[in-house]
């Protein structure tokens, strides 16, 4: 497993390389983080592709593409100019003691969080309902196979994590369900790793650590991170992704676009909320950049199209095979004939987001800070974090209005509690920029 | 030159302390294949065990002898750490499990004696 992931870091870092360069080799180290999460979004998407088209399921197709990945990004890197950063001494980033102390906190929970992991039962019901099992088939038989994945619950749902699971299964060499956790703890790792190597140069520790620490102990993910599920990889996706194109609202560096979409369009693959999710985050930008629509617009446009495309292959499949996509019972104008369920749906939404016993305080946090920082001044970085806070708890309403066999309820019946991650997650991700946005106009002000 | 390290320095000493404190507990305990095999007790369900195979058509060849030679009700379980087990649920004492595993030797099958787990 080890392997594979360390397969997936050198495919990203071959992307990511493409997409940027390096100035040095201390900032490819630094963004090793956002390279391992691109190496698995894009080898994921990739191998949902081989499969929807039959190639069989080997350690030889997961190499493959991989290899497909780097070599492609490799190419476009030979013609876009790039060239490996020079050889020099590696000096180590000046940190200060509060950053020293605080990623040694992070440090110390991720190890934990392995140790937990390692011994990890399958005990969550989706995961040995249908996940797992998914899983287990694409081993076993070496593809979708058609009968299995029919008869199978939720057939409808995208592949990518099941692919991911079974690419570990390759690796670890049979179906252990227990070590399957420790894959979920490498994306996890890679998530945070994301969210330092991108923020770290940016802003200050102060706006960069608590509010990572905050969500990282929170109940929910101190006890669900690692579930052989596609909940918490959705939203570690969906969260990189809403911070790159965050850095791309005051960067406008055309790379971020292309990390973004190539996320997007993992998330799109991983779960059936993934687009919902990733249009949120679009629309949020699209919000954000309303005085720029003529240059801006069209670009987030390609994104969002080009991330939908990619999960094209798996659609076609499904009606191909005449399986249904298993879409919202109560979608579109399905809507008003159970508006009842809209209130209750909100109020379900509202009162998860801010539970304390699953997630702290990580919501009312980022709404404060968010309002902290409008009432300094700053507009850009708010309002997007605002947008995104506002179309993702409409999304995560449309979840349970649209679906009314699903009690409203936060018992698990209902995903609710697994969904409203994706805004926690983006957390540690978007206020840190909201913060320096606000700590910028507040000096602007001071020196006006 | 100091200061730039030393915080790296606290980095790693945490990172490296908390394994070392949970080593000092002794080195981890990875559960292997014997953790599925429970030695039969009296008063608990007993079964008779005629072997553990990792290959399916192993455990058919197993099962069609046993059952050739007389020992009915025999199947073939899952025994909950990856192998496949041939056995005889149900055997209601000690006593009688061990005349079972005199009858398997006399026509050369090892027979073992286990606590059936659920």
């Amino acid at each position: 497993m080890l392997a594979l992931n360390v397969w997936l870091l050198a495919v990203g870092t071959a992307f990511l390389f493409a997409l940027r360069g390096w100035r040095s080799w201390g900032e490819a180290a630094r963004l090793a983080g956002l390279a391992y999460m691109l190496g698995v979004a894009s080898t994921g998407v990739v191998l949902v592709w081989a499969l929807v088209v039959g190639i069989p399921f080997s350690v030889a197709t997961i190499l493959g593409a991989g290899l497909l990945v780097a070599v492609l990004a490799l190419i476009a890197a030979y013609r876009l100019g790039r060239r490996p950063p020079p050889r020099t001494r590696l000096r180590l980033p000046r940190l200060s003691l509060f950053a020293a102390v605080s990623a040694a906190l992070v440090a110390v929970y991720l190890e934990a969080l392995f140790r937990s992991g390692r011994l990890a039962a399958l005990t969550e019901f989706d995961g040995w309902f249908f996940w797992v099992p998914k899983a287990k088939a694409i081993f076993y038989f070496g593809d979708l196979d058609n009968q299995f994945f029919r008869e199978l619950p939720h057939h409808g749902y995208p592949p990518l994590v099941p692919t991911v699971e079974a690419a570990a299964f390759r690796f670890m060499g049979s179906a252990d369900v227990v070590t399957l956790h420790l894959q979920f703890w490498f994306l996890f790792v890679g998530f945070v790793a994301a969210l330092v190597g991108l923020l770290a140069p940016r802003v200050s520790p102060l706006f960069l650590w608590p509010p990572l620490l905050l969500v990282l102990v929170t109940p929910r993910v101190t006890g669900y991170a690692l579930q052989a599920q596609a909940d918490f990889l959705l939203e570690e996706l969906i969260a990189v992704a809403a911070l790159v194109i965050g850095l791309w609202l005051f960067e406008r560096r055309d790379w971020q676009l292309v990390a973004a979409g190539v996320l997007l369009a993992a998330a799109m693959l991983a779960k059936r909320e993934g687009s919902l999710f990733g249009a949120c985050v679009l629309l949020a930008a699209i919000g954000a950049t309303w005085r720029q629509a003529r240059t801006a617009w069209p670009r987030l446009a390609i994104v969002g199209v080009g991330a939908a495309a990619a999960t094209a292959p798996w659609w076609i499949l499904l009606h191909v095979r005449h399986l249904s996509a298993e879409g919202p019972e109560a979608g579109g104008t399905g809507l008003f004939s159970h508006a009842d369920l809209a209130w209750p749906s909100l109020r379900l939404t509202v009162s998860t987001l801010f539970d304390y016993r699953q997630w702290l305080v990580v919501v009312p946090v980022a709404l404060l800070a968010i309002a902290l920082a409008f009432l300094a001044g700053a507009r850009r970085l708010p309002g997007y974090a605002a947008l995104l806070y506002v179309f993702g708890a409409a999304a995560l309403t449309y979840t349970t209005w649209a679906f009314p066999s699903i009690p409203i309820t936060k018992d698990p019946i209902n995903p609710i509690i697994r969904l409203t991650g994706w805004l926690v997650l983006v957390m540690p991700a978007v206020v840190p920029l909201v913060l320096r946005d606000a700590w910028q106009a507040i000096d602007a002000k001071d020196e006006t | 030159m100091t200061t730039r390290l030393l915080p790296w320095a606290v980095v790693v000493l945490a990172a490296l302390v908390y394994p070392a404190a949970v080593l000092t507990g002794g080195s981890p305990r990875f559960p292997s294949r014997t953790d599925c095999v429970h030695p039969a007790t009296a008063g608990r369900n007993i079964e008779a065990v005629f072997g553990r195979f990792d290959r399916g058509v192993d455990a058919e060849a197993r099962l069609r002898r046993v059952l050739g030679v007389g020992f009915k009700g025999s199947r073939i379980e899952a025994d909950g750490c990856g192998r496949l087990k041939v056995d005889v649920p149900g055997v209601p004492s000690v006593a009688v499990g061990q005349q079972l595993m005199a009858e398997a030797a006399k026509v050369g099958i090892h027979a073992t004696l286990e606590e059936a787990t659920p």
